[in-house]
């Protein structure tokens, strides 16, 4: 690395990094398990999450890979007979969905990125509201146990005939449509429901949260337009999850209530009406797209600079992309029912505001490009996962025009194009996005650094097993593979084979990686305050950091001024040159009262 | 950075708990109410305040589904929401409205209040809130049991559903007369009606061509025939005086209904008089008929929801109270807050057994009221027992008592008394334990609180959990005052 970074400037003119006794910061600073389970410590918070997830992620994998398996041929994998094995599979999909939805993509990277790295990016001691934040974590936790048990009585029942008491399962696919989830239902849409009724909780507490943190807690010098692009695209993104989600709290409850009571609201045999449960559902579940991609979009931006060591390019088109994808995000849910019956000039209206998210999508895609060039890129594991999200997020992006196009779209929807076009944009960019930032911020969570070769042979192991996967999908679809079926005519075999060959690689990728971060966390080197030399605050306080953020209170100037930071070849770390620290941030012993 | 101020920082933690330890190692004031990660009181203030707003407008935007929902039915089907929307009381929603507004008061009067640190009357003033609250839930009870008992409840135990089941009957009470064997001498106008629409949804026939027609003849032409006679010449009379309209609301037929208009209906005079005639449910096509069980889902929904609402309302409110009083009234407030539930719960124990809505009245009320409308059908019509719904319903609210009427010509029908078991018995066993023991310990911690001396929480320097929760408790009263003029008074 010595090679490429700048020279060493004047000894005596850098500031000490920032340290800490050893064996004092956040992790150490209480002991037991009731001090983990009981933190208000939004890190701590942040790491609990984070183990969550995973689980989540390694569950909601394995079904992905079940499903593709019994997809490697048109026969029956699992049982022999083909009633139980399709059965099996609709349980299967719909399990891989909703946990790969409702308890990985959406929680992934605001609860535990945003949870560890908000508050101090905005130099604050905490969020705005840490019990809330501790009450979202288990609203999260009962509400995912609640869903999964509920989920795992249907697969045990369908794959293996073991009965769990309550264990109904569920087999509507993660959208809940009706007439299957009511008139066609097993039982297990209720307690499902009210699965996701909590986890949506657990959504809008940290919404609030966040909103009120970026608000009311920044420090110093930090004006909105000195807020790093994280802090910008989770705003945008708790502005989704407190406007929609209780929409969908209220369609989850007019769906138990008509399952329970028949009352009539969504079925027509009791007077109710199918098609406004699409619409309620997708006035949610389309600005879900945003929770899930807006953060991802955030984390990228910060990527892209501090590893290119280059200021981000067009920061207010960046900030206020992301409040334009928000915003427009709750006008373009009709584009999900083109094929509903909608007329044609609600379905123009609905393509047309969908053709304009891409400006503001594409706005962020050029700045980053813009970024990196002629830039100083340094081919870490971050950097890597935020290259892949551009391609990856670019292919996601243009199939959505397609899809967003009347005319297509009728051809297209509900075959595998749509698969294909919506796991590019969800696991393609969110899933890459979220591994960057656990790259990127992991020598800040744990104190010590990853093995860079082995992630990035992870990352580009995933990377090749994801197209291999999903390439394939666009072309099946378009000849007219069909969604959420577990056979299918001869002819589309080879594209299946092709595409779970490529699950197998991305599992092995994902392996790579788990257990490159695992080895990080426990063998790696001790990692500097600041490993990459990025210059929002985060990367002013030790590696990891003190049980309130900051030993003294930051003041914040522009994030993205990274020149005043320097590689120190004999310290292995960046060292910021005071002399040119004029417009960058930093801690002064400007002893803000508190 | 020296290691020194590192020291003292980190070991600021948990000052919240012992109270003493400092971050940062300063000297300044730091309010027992101020948690670490705030600077000043006026942030920490403003923070709950912005992050209260923003829960607000989450639940805002979830009532927003449901009205959402409300707007595209009535849209789509504003016959039915003329329709059913005559189930409804309007008194009894009237007096809600009243009880939540004057509750909104005391509790925008009790955040003052706690402004001013008037301590004994911020206490009082959130009780008088509770209560508010208390009277709130009183009236939403008896509405949804006259519901039941009239079999407009949820699902299957309302009429319109097309899985309708009688309740009582299927306890072994036929409350609701057998269909085939209703003869003209079983007097209560509601329940016949009420049975043949039921089996006319069922059926999916026109009720006419069932067996026993004159029994539950939706299409009647007897009361209303006679009516409408009658309301010509009243029409004929009004012209002389001025424009005149007649209440929907009201329902048919009645004189009592055909008022003279006090506030013209501008610009609609001719065409609304014309549409504002009282519907009747063969009236409507038979799709639409099929979705007045909607109507009903709807309303249980909104004002299930929005019942949930006040009840969290009454749990903040106690948990302010709790706090506000000092340490000599908690004594008592704690079980003054149990004993006010049991002896709610002895209230619903009693409502659900029957006693409170004509069965515990006796016969004697049943026959009564029995009486009275046999005369009153009787005069309009030689077939007392031929009669719409909406005929019957009007009946009712003519009666002047809504509840007592309603239920005791329902439980008439089959002799039935009020009586104890399961659900009611338990809900007034546990209800009246509770009331004991509430009130028990309110008199012990009197006694005990006497030497206990200490301020409550709450004052000019921190209120913020009393102002969060008036805010609260307004938004709940907000909702209402948009849920009753959408659901009851529908024109």
């Amino acid at each position: 690395m010595s090679a490429i970074n700048p020279p060493l400037g004047v000894p005596g003119a850098f500031k000490k990094p920032a340290t800490l006794p050893p064996g004092d910061n956040y992790l150490t600073h209480q002991r037991g398990i009731l001090s983990w389970l009981l933190s208000l410590d939004h890190k701590r918070i942040g790491l609990m999450y984070l183990i969550g997830v995973l689980g989540a992620l390694f569950i909601g994998g394995t079904f992905a890979m079940m499903l593709r398996t019994e997809l490697f041929t048109p026969e029956p994998t699992f049982t022999a007979n083909k009633t139980d094995a399709w059965n099996f599979y609709n349980h299967m999909f719909t399990l891989h969905g909703a946990v790969m939805v409702f308890m990985f993509i959406i929680p992934s990277i605001p609860a535990v990125i945003g949870n560890f790295v908000l508050p101090i990016m905005l130099g604050a001691k905490d969020v705005a509201f840490p019990r809330l934040n501790l009450l979202s974590l288990y609203c999260w936790i009962f509400g995912a146990a609640f869903f999964l048990y509920v989920m795992f009585g249907g697969v045990l029942k369908a794959g293996f005939g073991i009965a769990l008491p309550g264990g109904f399962g569920l087999d509507t696919g993660w959208t809940f449509y009706t007439p299957y989830s009511n008139a066609k239902s097993t039982d297990g849409t209720i307690a499902a429901l009210m699965g996701i009724f909590i986890l949506g909780f657990s959504s809008i507490l940290t919404g609030v949260n966040f909103i009120a943190t970026t608000h009311m807690l920044r420090p110093k010098g930090m004006t909105w337009f000195r807020m790093p692009l994280l802090v910008w695209a989770l705003y945008a993104t708790a502005i989704i999850q407190i406007l929609a989600t209780p929409v969908l709290a209220i369609t989850g409850l007019l769906l138990i209530a008509e399952t329970a009571l028949k009352i009539g609201i969504f079925d027509p045999a009791y007077g109710g009406d199918p098609i406004l449960f699409q619409h309620f559902f997708w006035f949610y579940s389309h600005p879900a797209v945003y929770i899930m991609i807006l953060p991802g979009m955030g984390v990228i931006s910060e990527i892209i600079s501090t590893h290119s060591r280059k200021h981000i390019f067009g920061y207010n088109f960046i900030a206020f992309s992301s409040i334009a994808i928000a915003l427009l995000g709750f006008l373009v849910w009709g584009h999900h029912m083109f094929a509903s019956g909608q007329s044609a000039l609600t379905n123009s209206i609905f393509s047309l505001f969908t053709m304009a998210v891409a400006i503001p999508s594409a706005i962020k895609v050029f700045n980053w490009v813009s970024t990196m060039y002629k830039a100083d890129i340094r081919f870490t594991p971050p950097m890597v996962c935020a290259m892949s999200f551009i391609v990856l997020f670019t292919i996601g992006g243009l199939t959505g025009l397609f899809l967003g196009a009347l005319s297509t779209d009728i051809h297209l929807t509900g075959t595998y194009f749509i698969v294909a076009h919506f796991h590019y944009v969800m696991v393609g960019s969110t899933l890459f996005a979220f591994i960057g930032a656990l790259y990127h911020w992991w020598p800040k969570m744990f104190g010590r650094m990853c093995n860079a070769t082995w992630g990035n042979i992870g990352a580009i192991t995933l990377l090749i097993g994801f197209n291999l996967t999903f390439f394939v999908q666009f072309i099946a679809g378009t000849h007219g593979m069909p969604r959420r079926y577990a056979t299918y005519e001869p002819e589309f075999q080879i594209y299946h084979q092709i595409s779970t060959i490529g699950a197998y690689v991305m599992g092995l990728g994902l392996f790579t990686i788990a257990f490159n971060l695992l080895h990080g966390m426990l063998k790696g080197r001790k990692a500097p305050a600041n490993p990459w030399g990025g210059n929002t605050l985060e990367w002013h306080t030790p590696s990891p950091p003190p049980h309130d953020n900051f030993a003294v209170a930051p003041v914040a100037g522009d994030p993205y001024e990274l020149s005043a930071w320097k590689w120190d070849e004999s310290t292995q770390q960046w060292l910021m040159d005071e002399t040119q620290s004029k417009t960058v941030s930093g801690t002064e012993p400007t002893q803000k009262h508190h | 950075m020296s290691d020194v101020s590192v020291n003292t920082m980190t070991a600021g933690h948990g000052h919240d708990a012992s109270g003493d330890a400092h971050p940062l190692g300063t000297e300044h004031d730091h309010p027992k109410h101020l948690a670490h990660h705030f600077d000043t009181p006026e942030q920490q203030f403003t923070s709950a305040k912005f992050g209260m707003w923003i829960f607000l407008a989450t639940e805002l935007l979830m009532f927003g589904g449901l009205f959402c929902a409300y707007a595209v039915y009535r849209h789509n089907h504003p016959d039915v929401f003329l329709y059913a929307h005559h189930f409804l009381d309007k008194i009894m929603g009237g007096i809600n409205t009243v009880v939540l507004i004057a509750s909104s008061l005391t509790m925008a009067w009790a955040v003052r209040a706690s402004q001013l640190g008037q301590q004994k009357l911020l206490l009082a003033l959130l009780g008088v809130t509770l209560m508010g609250g208390y009277g709130f839930m009183t009236i939403k009870a008896l509405e949804y049991h006259h519901k039941y008992e009239v079999n407009l409840w949820v699902g299957p135990y309302n009429m319109y559903n097309k899985d309708f089941k009688d309740p009582v009957a299927a306890a072994g009470n036929p409350a609701i007369p057998n269909l085939k064997t209703t003869a003209a001498t079983d007097a209560s106008p509601m329940t016949p009606a009420v049975a043949g629409a039921g089996e006319a949804l069922q059926s999916g026939t026109p009720s006419n061509s069932n067996p026993g027609a004159e029994t539950h003849d939706l299409n009647s032409t007897g009361i209303s025939q006679a009516t409408a006679n009658h309301t010509d010449d009243i029409k004929a009379a009004l012209t002389r005086i001025g424009p005149e309209w007649i209440d929907p609301n009201a329902g048919s037929g009645d004189e009592a209904q055909i008022k003279p208009a006090f506030v013209q209906p501008l610009g609609l005079a001719p065409k609304v008089i014309a549409a504002r005639q009282p519907m009747k449910l063969t009236d409507m096509p038979k799709i639409e008929q099929g979705m007045v069980n909607t109507f009903f889902g709807i309303y249980f929904t909104m004002t299930g929801l929005h019942g949930v609402h006040v009840v969290v309302g009454m749990g903040l409110i106690f948990w302010v109270m709790v706090r506000a009083a000092t340490p000599g009234q908690r004594k008592w407030v704690w079980p003054a807050g149990l004993a006010s539930i049991g002896v709610y719960l002895v209230f619903c124990g009693l409502l659900t057994a029957g006693y409170l809505t004509g069965g515990g009245y006796g016969d004697a009320h049943a026959a009564d009221y029995t009486a009275q409308t046999t005369q009153r059908a009787s005069g309009t019509n030689p077939d007392a027992s031929s009669t719409d719904l909406h005929a019957s319903s009007t009946d009712l609210r003519a009666s002047g008592d809504v509840h007592l009427s309603a239920t005791s010509a329902h439980h008439a029908g089959a002799g039935h008394t009020a009586s104890m078991s399961g659900l009611a018995l338990l809900t007034f066993g546990a209800g009246g334990v509770v009331t004991v023991a509430g009130v028990v310990w309110m008199l012990i911690g009197f006694i005990q609180g006497r030497s206990l001396t200490g301020p409550g929480e709450f004052g000019p320097e921190y209120f913020t959990p009393v102002d969060l929760v008036g805010l609260y408790w307004h938004l709940v009263d907000l909702i209402w005052i948009f849920l009753f003029p959408l659901l009851y008074l529908i024109h």
